[in-house]
């Protein structure tokens, strides 16, 4: 099975680049079929990338709002429309690849609770924990 | 639909996850008339700041991550500040490798802008479901079309990471010069994707060209306002993306300044602070705020230009000109752009024929020799300015960053004042406002990066309040609708 791993986020804003913390972690472990990518928001062109994997994991930071620490959903393919963005959500992805493709990859998107989003290179420490607890979910689920 | 009350002011919140907090206030006189817009954004600010301190020669990886869409552009910016800072000229195989990269940017971000965000809305019609006005309705719908925009973007974006190794994030351009060369295996590669690329514009440019025929008195009238200009231009007065000098011109293309020198900006353009807004709001200083307003990009680009030095994208500038020397209508945003994609392809192809192209003579020193440095280069939205003064071990002690979307602050606030003026009826918001705000920002395709997230909690609404503030009518569209 061939697994892309997609942590996105902006790593100049602290707790929103956890997503590419993760995915060095996981380069780090050298995990057999799956590539690692991470980009600062997801475009269009992930539509054109996920089309040779079996399966995409993508990893993002959330609103300090969130009521968990990380959470983990199926990611459903559809579309949705956004006035001036030039960003897509991981649905979008899915869902743009399966219109112009015919079929799309199963998705999984793992959401880790940020707390500060200033500039600047440091994770807080709740984030971190919930992104190592989000390192060994994917790692498990990828041995399984 | 709020509940009327005494309110004169029309608020817009088209805020997005990742590209910063933004919202349009629309005010209205006291005989209810629409006399201002205002569109609020996010802006730089902080990041100036988090750069202060940092050796000059890390700018050209730090300031790019300010932005996931227009990297590249602040790459090249950056790089050429340093440059500045070096005092050194690079080589020129450096600087022909920089502009291809550059040319890549323009073809793949103009191409996102018209295909995947502007043409649901030409094609599609404005007023058909939002839901489905995207481009995967266009996908539905237009297979063909939608096809042809994500081939000409995965051009551009090949060019990209070719010269530079990277789509995103690219280490290759440095202060002093590039710290990669292109392989002759590469060149071709990128010469073997043109003549796709040249149809596939060629499709678009068709395809605009028919609907501003269909549609000419909307096309016309769509954001339609005077204002200045700004832009890089080439030595004689031609079109120029990534080096050259500025031009000033006024509304109706007489120039008001030219041939200025990027390091002297500052004597040109003045930047005022409004208490409801981050954003900055630059203006030409010769003719104060907010007379001094002026438009960058790529409408401003052509109808500032004296012409273009390529055979077919002057050819469609001077179609493009057939009606008038200068546009006005934001809608000639989008064919600008076209026409920018095909000079562009054209000066790629160019670069990619001339042999220096794959020497390896690609860096120069650079310890730092001045003070300070500017560099500019037209972003595909428009002029981007990284100004950095550093210290005498080339520590940053401040920096100065203008962004096209910044430039284009005022000018989008008088486009959606012109729509507004049409579709605020006796304070009231007509059917079809939201649908053409938002169609007239994306005119500007403005891109708000700087700010970071907060999924889910980004609704586009118009709030319509008088004077005393309190909400008269409303129009709200979720995201996910």
């Amino acid at each position: 099975m061939k697994v892309l791993v997609i942590g996105y986020g902006n790593d100049s804003r602290n707790d929103d680049g956890i997503g590419w913390h993760v995915v060095a972690e996981l380069q780090r472990r050298q995990l057999p079929g799956v590539t690692c990518a991470t980009a600062h928001q997801l475009e269009v062109d992930f539509a054109e990338t996920v089309r040779d994997f079996d399966r995409v994991i993508f990893v993002d930071a959330a609103i300090p709002e969130s009521p968990r620490p990380w959470w983990r959903e199926e990611v459903v393919p559809g579309f949705r429309s956004h006035a001036v963005a030039h960003f897509l959500t991981p649905g979008d992805v899915l869902g743009l690849c399966q219109t112009l493709h015919g079929s799309a990859p199963r998705g999984v998107l793992f959401s880790i609770r940020g707390h500060d989003f200033n500039f600047g290179t440091n994770f807080s420490p709740a984030t971190r924990q919930a992104a190592d607890e989000v390192v060994q979910q994917i790692v498990t689920e990828l041995q399984a | 639909m709020s509940t009327a009350t005494d309110s004169r002011t029309i608020l817009i919140n088209p805020v997005t996850r990742i590209e910063g907090h933004a919202k349009i206030t629309i005010h209205l006189d006291e005989r209810g008339e629409v006399n201002d817009a205002r569109f609020h954004v996010v802006e730089f600010r902080g990041f100036e700041k988090f750069c202060e301190g940092r050796h000059y020669t890390e700018m050209p990886q730090i300031t790019p991550r300010t932005c996931g869409i227009c990297p590249v552009s602040h790459l090249l910016a950056s790089a050429k500040a340093c440059d500045a800072i070096t005092g050194r000229e690079i080589p020129r195989p450096a600087k022909m490798l920089r502009e291809l990269m550059h040319m890549g940017q323009i073809i793949q971000s103009h191409a996102l802008s018209f295909f995947h965000l502007s043409a649901p809305d030409l094609l599609l019609g404005f007023d058909s479901e939002p839901a489905l006005r995207n481009i995967v309705g266009l996908v539905h719908q237009k297979p063909d079309i939608a096809v042809k925009g994500v081939l000409l973007r995965k051009h551009g974006q090949e060019i990209i990471k070719l010269v530079g190794g990277r789509k995103i994030h690219a280490d290759f351009p440095v202060p002093g010069g590039v710290n990669k060369t292109l392989t002759p295996e590469q060149r071709d590669t990128i010469l073997k994707g043109m003549p796709a690329a040249f149809e596939m514009v060629s499709f678009a440019l068709d395809l605009l060209k028919g609907y501003h025929k269909a549609h000419l008195a909307e096309v016309e009238d769509f954001g339609s306002f005077d204002s200045n200009y700004m832009g890089l231009v080439q030595p004689d007065g031609a079109l120029e993306l990534y080096d050259g000098n500025l031009r000033f011109c006024d509304a109706k293309g007489e120039i008001l300044h030219d041939q200025i020198p990027p390091a002297q900006y500052l004597d040109y353009i003045a930047e005022a602070v409004e208490p409801w807004s981050y954003m900055k709001f630059p203006y030409l200083e010769r003719l104060g705020y907010p007379t001094g307003m002026y438009r960058v990009g790529p409408l401003a680009r052509l109808n500032l230009c004296s012409h273009i030095a390529t055979p077919r994208a002057n050819a469609e500038l001077q179609e493009w000109r057939a009606k008038g020397r200068v546009r006005t209508s934001s809608f000639y945003y989008h064919w600008a752009r076209l026409i920018e994609i095909v000079y562009a392809l054209e000066r790629a192809e160019q670069l990619l024929r001339d042999p220096a192209i794959t020497s390896t003579d690609i860096l120069v020193p650079n310890d730092p020799q001045n003070p300070e440095g500017v560099g500019i280069v037209e972003a595909p939205r428009g002029t981007l300015i990284h100004h950095y003064w550093v210290n005498k071990d080339g520590r940053v002690e401040k920096v100065n960053l203008i962004v096209s979307t910044g430039h284009n602050n005022l000018a989008m606030n008088k486009g959606v004042q012109h729509l507004a003026k049409k579709y605020v009826k006796a304070k009231k918001l007509q059917e079809g406002m939201l649908n053409r705000v938002e169609a007239v920002i994306r005119c500007y395709d403005p891109c708000l990066s700087c700010a970071t997230h907060a999924v889910g909690k980004m609704p586009i609404a118009i709030e319509l309040q008088d004077a005393g503030g309190a909400v008269l009518d409303t129009l709200r569209r979720d995201p996910s609708s």
